[in-house]
This record gives C-alpha cells, structure tokens and sequence, in this order.
C-alpha cells in the first residue's frame, strides 16, 4: 500500500460523513504526515504505515459496531411499540 | 398502520444483521473502564517519549493493558468488531514493547505510536460506551 493508496482510503471514510470518525481519520491521516516528514528509520516508518492499516481496521469495525447499535436501537423501539398496537 | 410499518421495516433488513444487531453484546463496565485506562496512560506516556529508560517501562505497561482488554473482550458472546479492533490495538502496542526489547527507538517512533495508541482507544471508548444498556 503506498501513501496514495492510504489517503485514498481515508478520504473515502471521511465521505461518509459519519461524525463519530471524522477526528479519527483525521488524526490517522496527520499521522501518515508525519511518516513521509519525520526522522525516522526506514524500519520505524515501514511499521508505522502497518499501524496506519490498523488503525483503518479499527476505524471499520468500530463503524460497523456503531451501526449495529443504531439497529439495535430501532429494534427495540419497533418491540416497544407493537406492544402498544 | 403501525403494525404494518413494523413489518415492513423489519422485512426491509436483512436477517444476518438483524439478528447481529438483535443479540449484540450489552454495554460491559469493565470493557469500557480498560479502554479509558488504554487511552488515558497513552496519552501520558507519550510526554515521555524523551526518557528513552521510563519510555522501556511504559511501552511495557501499555502492551500488558491492550493484552488485557484483548483476552477481556475475546469470550463475550456476540463480540465479534470490538474483539478484532482489540487485537489490532494489541498489535501496535506489542509492537512498541518489542522494539524496545530490539534496540534503540526514536523519540519521534515513541510518540507516534502513543498517539496511534491513544486515538485508536477514544474512537473504541466512544462506540463501546454507546453499546445498548
């Protein structure tokens, strides 16, 4: 994955416009900055961008979680209110 | 009416991710407490990434942590994106511990990482705290 391929899978989160991610993948992508500027080894640069991939993995499963319990939410509504009909 | 919208919504999901959503693990005070604490010493250690020595001990520390909440999370039924977001947290945790035990890191490597730790934690701290009660 090169620094393109990564900023291209941020931007792609960041127009979902989910707000709980926005700061996330906003940090993430001052981080991947940081990378190509800092002075680092090539080594620690090499695991760096790996924790780049992490952290976008987290950021996705995290996301599914949160709509997970945004049906979850709906469900129990939906429960609620068929008990009233 | 209002029955006939309840079916038509729940027909409009599809069953995999209704029954996910159905049966998702419930909010867990300990699972939240540990991710609070993850977030909150990483935030700290990374004021001491110019100490290489106390930097030793905490990139240790916080490895032990993200491992904790790793093996936590594991066995709670219907767990599964929180236990996969722990084990990537652990990752970049272990990762810092064993370059200390390799050799030399950079303060630069040392705070990056704590920043990697310490935001990774807050976007799980918020929807692990959202979880249904």
């Amino acid at each position: 994955m090169t620094f393109d391929d990564i900023d291209n899978a941020l931007a792609d989160l960041l127009n979902t416009g989910d707000q709980t991610f926005t700061t996330a993948v906003a940090h993430v992508r001052s981080i991947a900055e940081q990378i190509k500027t800092s002075e680092l080894t090539a080594d620690e640069a090499e695991e760096l961008l790996q924790d780049v991939q992490r952290q976008l993995d987290i950021i996705n499963e995290m996301s599914h979680l949160a709509s997970k319990e945004k049906l979850n939410t709906i469900i129990n509504v939906l429960i609620k209110m068929a008990s009233f009909i | 009416m209002k029955r006939l919208l309840a079916v038509v919504l729940a027909l409009s999901l599809s069953g995999c991710a209704l029954v996910d959503a159905y049966l998702l693990a419930k909010y867990d005070s300990n699972e939240y407490l540990i991710i609070t604490e993850i977030r909150t010493d990483a935030g700290k250690y990374k004021q001491q990434c110019d100490n290489s020595d106390k930097s030793k001990i905490n990139a240790g520390l916080i490895a032990d942590k993200t491992l904790l909440f790793m093996n936590y999370s594991q066995h709670i039924a219907h767990n599964k994106n929180t236990i996969a977001a722990a084990e990537k947290l652990n990752e970049i945790a272990q990762g810092l511990q064993q370059r200390y035990t390799d050799g030399k890191v950079s303060p630069a490597f040392c705070k990056i990482k704590f920043d990697s730790i310490s935001n990774s934690a807050e976007t799980m701290q918020t929807v692990i705290g959202n979880k249904p009660r």
